[in-house]
């Protein structure tokens, strides 16, 4: 049965974080994955009687995304590195798992867990994914290497990873 | 668990600093452990939540007083669009909370996993009355009073002006908006998106750059004194003083499908934003080929400065008529020569119905043949034209297929190429 135009809408919203995730795992650019989601939007909007219904959506979607970001890298003069095609098919059975994850409340958590970094760690954090700053540019701001850089931002990652994990054990076992 | 060095390797993918020899053993860790792989998905979402996190964290507080940014917007709102929709900004930036004497505009008819800032809450049922409200995650859908819908998708800033007009500050809504609340509007950033019975989403990011895209219908897009519609499909995007109409996916309006074969110096940009188009291309010594228009119906036949085959050391004097075609326009942005010969060719699988080199006929063609909803580059692309002779030539060849450039002398410049695609002009 064709999805209903409402409940894409609400689905495009739910899936957002976790299709920007895909499609920036392709295209590792955050200004091109914005314009690739909204893409697919606009394409599973005009085609959302072709989709059979809502939980074939995200498949739907990932399909299209994967179509839209290595058509938009083939259009771009300096060409991004892009996983072979082997690859990617391999990583496909890894994304359902994240569709089930409720991204609102995993934003939630990571709050809370992104104020436990040390000032340093957390101003690398704002500076990278808030302001889009480079892993580059981040070594030149803070007068770093960029090996320590990136350092440093792997051990922020796996905090605030652990630390999601952890608290959403404990908000499970409750 | 995935170790140090696998995370630092994506890390350092999704930056696009990897080496071949990274690379290479970044894919091959990928394909031989199940788990790099599971961890590599994990930190592409993690990337984007943080970034979706990290975005709003400088949102100001509930209620607060922001004269300090009233102040920018208002400014902001002044330069880009106009006197009256600097009143608006002013109107909206009265607090939600402490506005409620104000009567409600719109109703709260759904949350899912909604976290309002502190200080604000919204549940369904809940009228609210014109300020802003602060989604933190989740998405609220609201109903104004005119029957439009705005669905919020934290995080994100909106703002409640009246029953007929919102204001994005910051994040995603979608709207879909009834045919009685014809002419529902969302301001936003740089641009305000009037609604013509439709469904679309609007976005802001972090650095105030706005993105409208048209879901279903048609809206009408403002930015200072311009405007332009919008249908099913297309985008537009405005931030600082610059905005630009995007092509909808798969749509006429969109890149080429076929690029030209390029040999020398020249690289095809159908990805380049419109107001990169000006001096910031950031490619100094290569001609920068921009598709701009698909599916031109060329009824009335169009003037063109060089048409036939041949070598060409100067514009001819007189125009040329092209059409009745069906065609694509392609623009070429041509760096300042400082020095040696630059040549590029340019080979298409259909004739080149005709170059526009005088300033005046491009401003002229602008509208017709620029991408859809521009009326003029003038102000974005200076200067425009080119100037031939015998250092600069350009060739058509027998079979006007293929133009060539061979450019050894003159500052920065601009043409149109016209391009047929119907099989009549096959050569």
């Amino acid at each position: 049965m064709p999805i209903d135009g409402n409940i894409l809408v609400r689905s495009l919203l739910r899936y957002r974080t976790q299709l920007l995730a895909y499609i920036l795992a392709i295209v590792h650019d955050d200004h091109l994955a914005e314009d690739i989601y909204q893409d697919v939007s606009s394409l599973a909007y005009e085609k959302r009687e072709q989709i059979d219904g809502e939980a074939a959506l995200p498949g739907w979607l990932r399909t299209t995304a994967r179509y839209q970001s290595l058509r938009a890298v083939r259009q771009r003069s300096a060409r991004p590195r892009v996983l072979d095609a082997h690859v990617l098919d391999l990583l496909e059975s890894d994304w359902p798992a994240l569709d089930a994850q409720d991204s609102a409340h995993r934003i939630a958590v990571l709050r809370d867990c992104l104020a436990r970094l040390s000032p340093y760690a957390r101003r690398l954090v704002e500076l990278r994914y808030g302001e889009g700053v480079s892993g580059e540019k981040l070594a030149r701001r803070m007068s770093r290497d960029l090996n320590t850089i990136y350092v440093a931002l792997t051990r922020a990652h796996r905090s605030l990873s652990e630390c999601v994990r952890r608290r959403l054990a404990r908000e499970a076992a409750r | 668990m995935i170790d140090d060095r696998f995370l630092n390797l994506s890390m350092r993918y999704l930056d696009g600093m990897l080496d071949d020899a990274a690379f290479a053993e970044f894919q091959g860790a990928l394909v031989a452990d199940a788990d790099f792989r599971r961890g590599f998905a994990e930190l592409c979402c993690q990337t984007r939540e943080l970034a979706e996190l990290v975005r709003t964290a400088g949102a100001d507080p509930v209620g607060g007083r922001r004269w300090g940014r009233l102040a920018y917007f208002a400014a902001a709102a002044v330069i880009v669009l106009g006197f009256t929709a600097a009143i608006t900004v002013l109107i909206r930036f009265a607090p939600h909370r402490a506005a409620s004497a104000l009567p409600p505009v719109a109703t709260v008819v759904d949350t899912d996993g909604a976290v309002w800032a502190a200080g604000e809450s919204a549940t369904p049922g809940e009228q609210l009355a014109p300020g802003f409200v602060h989604l933190l995650s989740g998405s609220a859908t609201l109903e104004f009073f005119s029957g439009a819908k705005v669905t919020l998708r934290g995080p994100a800033e909106f703002g409640l002006n009246s029953a007929m007009r919102g204001e994005l500050r910051r994040g995603l809504v979608m709207a879909d908006v009834p045919h009685k609340a014809h002419g529902f509007t969302i301001g936003a950033p740089g641009m305000a998106v009037v609604d013509l019975g439709t469904r679309f989403s609007l976005d802001v990011d972090a650095n105030g750059e706005s993105r409208v895209a048209v879901l279903e219908g048609r809206v009408r897009v403002e930015h200072g004194g311009e405007h332009a519609e919008l249908s099913i499909g297309q985008q537009a995007r405005a931030h600082d003083n610059e905005w630009a109409i995007l092509p909808a996916p798969g749509s006429g309006a969109g890149p080429s499908p076929e690029e030209p074969a390029i040999r020398g110096a020249a690289v095809y940009r159908p990805d380049l934003p419109m107001w990169a188009r000006g001096d910031g291309l950031g490619d100094e010594d290569r001609i920068v080929v921009v598709p701009e228009r698909r599916d031109i119906r060329i009824t009335q036949p169009v003037a063109v400065d060089i048409k036939l085959p041949g070598e060409y050391r100067a514009i001819p004097p007189t125009p040329l008529p092209a059409g009745p075609a069906v065609g694509e326009s392609y623009l070429l942005r041509i760096p300042p020569r400082r020095s040696g010969e630059l040549t590029a060719s340019l080979t298409f699988r259909r004739r080149v119905l005709g170059v526009i080199a005088r300033p005046a006929r491009l401003a002229a063609t602008d509208g017709a043949l620029g991408p859809p909803g521009v009326k003029s580059w003038a102000k974005n692309v200076t200067p425009r034209g080119l100037t031939l002779n015998k250092l600069n030539r350009v060739n058509i060849s027998p079979d006007r297929r293929t133009i060539t450039f061979t450019l050894s002398t003159g500052g920065a410049g601009e043409v149109r190429l016209l391009v047929a695609t119907d099989p009549l002009n096959n050569p």
